[in-house]
């Protein structure tokens, strides 16, 4: 399907404008002597400077898949397939072939890839100040680099998003950092860099509703000033809405929808994108109406049943069809892909 | 900061002296609890031996001790001459001044309790850095186990075992410091090294149950921060994980371990008691043992006062050291 | 589909369910818990499955080591049985020592009335002089040898249990009841109320453990009856044993407090006694079981240190620190060995209560 160019130096190539490639990329992880498909076989691809949003309920595994991107998912995850991704000098490597903490890998972590996370009060240790933590990043990947010029460095970084006074902030100590000011850092720490791939990781999820939006304004515009492409990762459609150009949505470890942001709201195919966006609140809707909500829990990904795994809560149910098999890959229009037997021209 | 940070230690050092205060009263208390005054029983062994004691020397003798008056009274004094005059109280035991018995034993206790003070932080803290790095390694399994069974074992039952096993390897039950011939010999190599077999049962003795519950502190504390958040964040800006484990980690994780030297000293003098009555060694432990045999009320309250005291201290300087180890509680405390 | 009925059910499990099943995965805790409960049967029914009263004595079998128990007699199976004993003087060390003659055979009968004496009363209340086992007329049977009075260990051990397994117990209940009570009312009022608890409670943490129970004990007049000294001792123990858990407790108190399920239930108007049974001590009883647990092994090993060092329980009270005293002597760990056995006993229990704790402690945490 995709036009591959041959590369000279290595095996793997990518089309000029994708960054990112992730194919059958399969993710487990043993706990308790049992094994849990997290990730279940998901394609997906990130192009230069576009926002991807990936979008899905808790335990989906859209965590997993982007922790798996940039190789930080504990040591009981094991994962197959395939995740290219082209470095800043244009060479092509398969991360997943890389040593998860090895030297290799560790170049392209917080300078290549880098990632924001969910809760940023957690994301710095309480024990040495914002700026000693911050200064690594730019000591990691410029061993030439004095702590000076890396304090100058990040104290620039810390003006460019937005942190008063950056002089002092320096010097304090994550508690005395607010969370929206801590996750300013976060971002201001990863980006310092330049990365091409920033994975953000819910970065709003657990910030007040102005301080949201205000992270959500400096990351576009930092995309727009940096150019690199983001990997949304949240359950919240409206931000999916305001950041992305394309969706995927996840459902149980599977990439279930595909699509620009517009296919996607406009014209939902797979049931459960459907379903996820008529449990939105809408500010238009009649007031007695209740709100919807998707009947049944995720099921737990252990020894799942070769189906759709939607089956069990799909109110379009076949039965003899949907819980028997997997359901192909189908692209509904152009960009637009679903997974679901609804769409399938084959009649079993 | 500064200001604050006195303020603290301050704050930190006036709950100190309450504490120590009421534990006077709780110390003073036991000490007369036995049934019928020392003095009565001090008569009783006088007369017992012979001696005759005339009412003129009882009463000059519960006026000292203000035998006559009520417990806060009594309670003055003691407290008072300890203050003023570093005077704990005579032992009758000894029949020399509490202070002296104590000073003549207090060296060899100290230096034990510091050499398995020592053993114990050294053991404990690496292993416990390596079980949690290499958990459910086969290191790790045997590790906990050890841990497991030390922290079970009551000490003096592991004494008189440990004497067992040294008796059936080398025919010397271990007992003392010394062996016979090096008792009263003069300083040597010989009786140096003589001096080294006879600490070995000791310090494993004192040391294993602390070294065993610092090994499982260290390994629980150190597997809680190695799954905190900040461990992602440092390894996705390309951190090594020696790093990460050190510098971070290791470095979370020995402040509730330095938090908790003042219960660790505790526990060891709270070994050595045992252990220097299943070892009969000369040391405070004993004589606090064969005081209390003997109700000799006044050498046992000191000996449990100092140490008392000194577990006060050795929590208010674990306190001190975890404010200014870890900045955030700094603040709580500070605040708080 | 059975697998999914299974997921589903650990999903809508009750806690206790799923503390269960989390229990039962814990091998060493589950063992331990039977070991446990053997040994308190072997406690209660102990009368009646030691040989010998505490106090029957014979004065022929005086330091006597441990008499094997024979299967088979010239490669004859004879069933259980044990052979006559001869004393000799050994004339290295002048001590007496006992060897096995092996043309006297004694079998050893089951469910016989006692000879050598041993009439009891279980529970106080049945007379009886049943026992488990006793060698025929004329033979001895010393599972684990005699003490220096001649006294059959095997019963003592037996016998002193019913001290050594039960007085922590009562302390357990003691402690539990009194750090619950203190650290919740610490907990529940704060303020200045949390603060005199919490000086309190640093107080007696001052203390190190040990020799402050040997200070109270030391204060115990000997003359007192034993059960007297017994209730004494339990009140010492628990005394000093129930600032960790109250402080657990308070802490407990002060976090779930903050807790939104309370604060609607205070919203609501419960009144405090409602919110403090119905919600907040529900909420870490199984802390509590574990900590339970944990204080039993911690108790017994005091109530055996005491009594060894002499300070606690003594003759002719029998208890398993009692029995030990002998240990401390030189010539039991150069002569008689087999009077260290009875350790082994309390080595078993407090493992086997560490065990079972930490195994509660596993299960409590049932979604990790």
């Amino acid at each position: 399907m995709l036009f591959q160019k041959k590369n000279e130096q290595k095996r793997y190539s990518l089309p000029d404008n994708v960054l990112l490639k992730a194919e059958d990329l399969r993710v487990n992880i043993k706990i308790d002597g049992a094994v849990l498909n997290a990730v279940r076989g998901i394609d997906l691809e990130l192009k230069s400077c576009e926002t991807l949003g990936l979008v899905g309920e808790s335990g989906c595994g859209k965590s997993v898949t982007s922790k798996e991107v940039i190789g930080i998912n504990p040591s009981n995850c094991s994962s197959t397939g395939s995740i290219l991704f082209k470095r800043k000098d244009g060479t092509v490597l398969n991360l997943l072939e890389l040593e998860r903490d090895g030297a290799e890998y560790r170049a392209i972590r917080g300078n290549e890839i880098a990632m924001i996370f969910q809760e940023p009060m957690t994301a710095f240790s309480p024990l040495y100040t914002i700026g000693n933590q911050m200064s690594e990043i730019i000591l990691i990947h410029h061993p030439e680099a004095t702590k000076k010029d890396a304090k100058e460095k990040i104290i620039e970084m810390m003006k460019l998003v937005g942190i008063a006074n950056p002089e002092i902030r320096f010097d304090q100590y994550p508690h005395e950092f607010s969370g929206g000011m801590l996750q300013r850092a976060l971002i201001a720490m990863m980006l310092s860099n330049e990365p091409d791939l920033l994975i953000a990781d819910e970065p709003t999820t657990a910030l007040d509703v102005t301080i949201q939006a205000q992270i959500l304004d400096l990351m576009k515009r930092l995309q727009s000033e940096l150019g690199m492409s983001i990997l949304f990762i949240t359950h919240d459609l409206g931000i999916v809405a305001s950041m992305c150009q394309r969706v995927a949505v996840m459902y149980l470890g599977e990439i279930v929808e595909f699509g620009s942001v517009r296919q996607i709201f406009h014209n939902p195919k797979h049931p459960y994108t459907g379903n996820l966006l008529r449990s939105l609140p809408r500010i238009d809707s009649d007031r007695e109406e209740k709100l919807y909500a998707i009947k049944g829990v995720v099921p737990v990904p252990v020894d799942l049943p070769e189906a759709c795994g939607f089956h069990e809560r799909c109110e379009q149910c076949m039965e003899g069809i949907c819980d028997k098999r997997f359901p192909p890959v189908i692209e509904v229009e152009p960009g637009h892909f679903v997974r679901c037997a609804l769409y399938g021209k084959s009649e079993g | 900061m500064k200001s604050e940070f006195l303020r603290f230690v301050i704050k930190k050092f006036l709950i100190m002296v309450l504490t120590v205060f009421l534990i006077s009263l709780a110390v003073f208390y036991i000490i007369t609890l036995p049934p019928g005054d020392f003095l009565t029983n001090y008569v009783g062994q006088l007369q017992a031996a012979g001696e005759s004691v005339s009412q003129e020397t009882i009463d000059k003798l519960k006026a000292v001790y203000g035998l006559d008056q009520p417990f806060i009274v009594q309670y003055w004094k003691w407290v008072t001459n300890i203050v003023f005059h570093g005077d704990f109280g005579y032992s009758f035991l000894w029949k020399m001044p509490v202070t002296s018995v104590i000073q003549a034993y207090i060296v060899p206790t100290i230096v034990l309790s510091l050499v398995t003070m020592l053993f114990t932080y050294l053991i404990s803290i690496p292993i416990g850095i390596y079980s949690a790095v290499h958990q459910y390694s086969l290191g790790d399994y045997l590790f906990t186990s050890i841990g497991f069974i030390g922290m079970a074992v009551p000490n003096f039952l592991l004494g008189i075992i440990l004497m067992f096993i040294a008796f059936k390897l080398t025919g010397d039950t271990m007992l003392g410091f010394f062996s016979a011939k090096y008792q009263t010999a003069p300083w040597s190599l010989e009786k140096f090294i003589d001096l080294l077999k006879h600490c070995i049962i000791p310090i494993l003795v004192i040391g294993l149950m602390n070294t065993c519950g610092l090994m499982r502190t260290m390994r629980s504390q150190m597997l809680d921060e190695l799954s905190k958040n900040y461990t992602l964040a440092a390894r996705a800006k390309g951190l090594k994980m020696r790093v990460i484990r050190y510098k971070y980690c290791v470095r979370a994780a020995i402040n509730p371990i330095a938090a908790s030297i003042g219960w660790s000293l505790v526990n060891i003098f709270t070994g050595t008691t045992i252990v220097a009555i299943v070892l009969n060694l000369p040391s405070m432990g004993r004589v606090m043992y064969d005081a209390l045999l003997d109700q000799d009320m006044y050498l046992a309250g000191s000996w449990l006062f100092l140490m008392a005291i000194m577990t006060v201290i050795g929590t208010f300087l674990s306190d001190i050291l975890l404010a200014w180890l870890d900045p955030r509680a700094r603040k709580e405390y500070i605040q708080g | 589909m059975a697998q999914k009925k299974k997921s589903s059910n650990y999903y809508y499990a009750s806690q206790w369910t799923l503390m269960y099943a989390k229990f039962r995965k814990h091998k060493l805790a589950m063992a331990s818990a039977i070991i446990l409960i053997i040994f308190y049967l072997t406690a209660i029914f102990g009368n009646f499955i030691a040989p010998q009263g505490t106090e029957q004595f014979d004065s022929r079998y005086v330091n006597c080591g441990p008499t094997p128990v024979h299967f088979f007699h010239e490669g004859k199976f004879v069933g259980p049985f044990v052979y006559g004993l001869q004393k000799e003087r050994n004339m290295e060390t002048f001590m007496y020592e006992f060897s096995e003659k092996s043309d006297e055979i004694y079998r050893i009968r089951f469910f016989q009335q006692g000879q050598r004496g041993g009439e009891y009363k279980w529970l106080g209340l049945f007379e009886s002089n049943l026992h488990l086992f006793e060698a025929e007329e004329g033979g001895v049977v010393f599972l684990i040898g005699t003490d220096y009075m001649g006294r059959d260990l095997f019963s003592r051990v037996v016998l002193g249990s019913q001290i050594s397994l039960f007085i922590p117990i009562v302390g357990m209940i003691l402690t539990v009841f009194l750090g619950i009570l203190i650290g919740s009312i610490a907990g529940y009022f704060g303020g200045r109320v949390d603060n005199v608890i919490q000086r309190l409670i640093e107080v007696v943490r001052s203390f190190p453990q040990v020799p402050l129970w040997m200070a109270l004990s030391a204060a115990i007049p000997p003359t007192m009856k034993p059960a007297q000294i017994f209730m004494l001792m339990t009140i010492i123990l628990s005394l000093i044993s129930w600032p960790d858990m109250a402080r657990t407790v308070r802490s407990k108190f002060f976090s779930i407090k903050k807790e939104d399920y309370i604060m609607s239930a205070r919203i609501s108007g419960a009144p405090g006694s409602a919110i403090v049974m119905r919600h907040m001590i529900p909420s870490f009883l199984s802390y509590i079981i574990v900590r339970m647990s944990l204080t039993i092994p911690h108790l017994i090993v005091g109530e055996t240190t005491l009594s060894f060092l002499g300070l606690g329980l003594r003759s002719p009270a029998t208890s398993w620190g009692v029995l030990l005293q002998e240990t401390n002597k030189l010539e039991t760990i150069m002569f008689f060995g087999w009077k260290l056995l009875p350790m082994i006993f309390v080595f078993i229990t407090v493992l086997a209560f560490n065990f079972l704790g930490d195994g509660l402690r596993d299960a409590a945490d049932p979604y990790k």
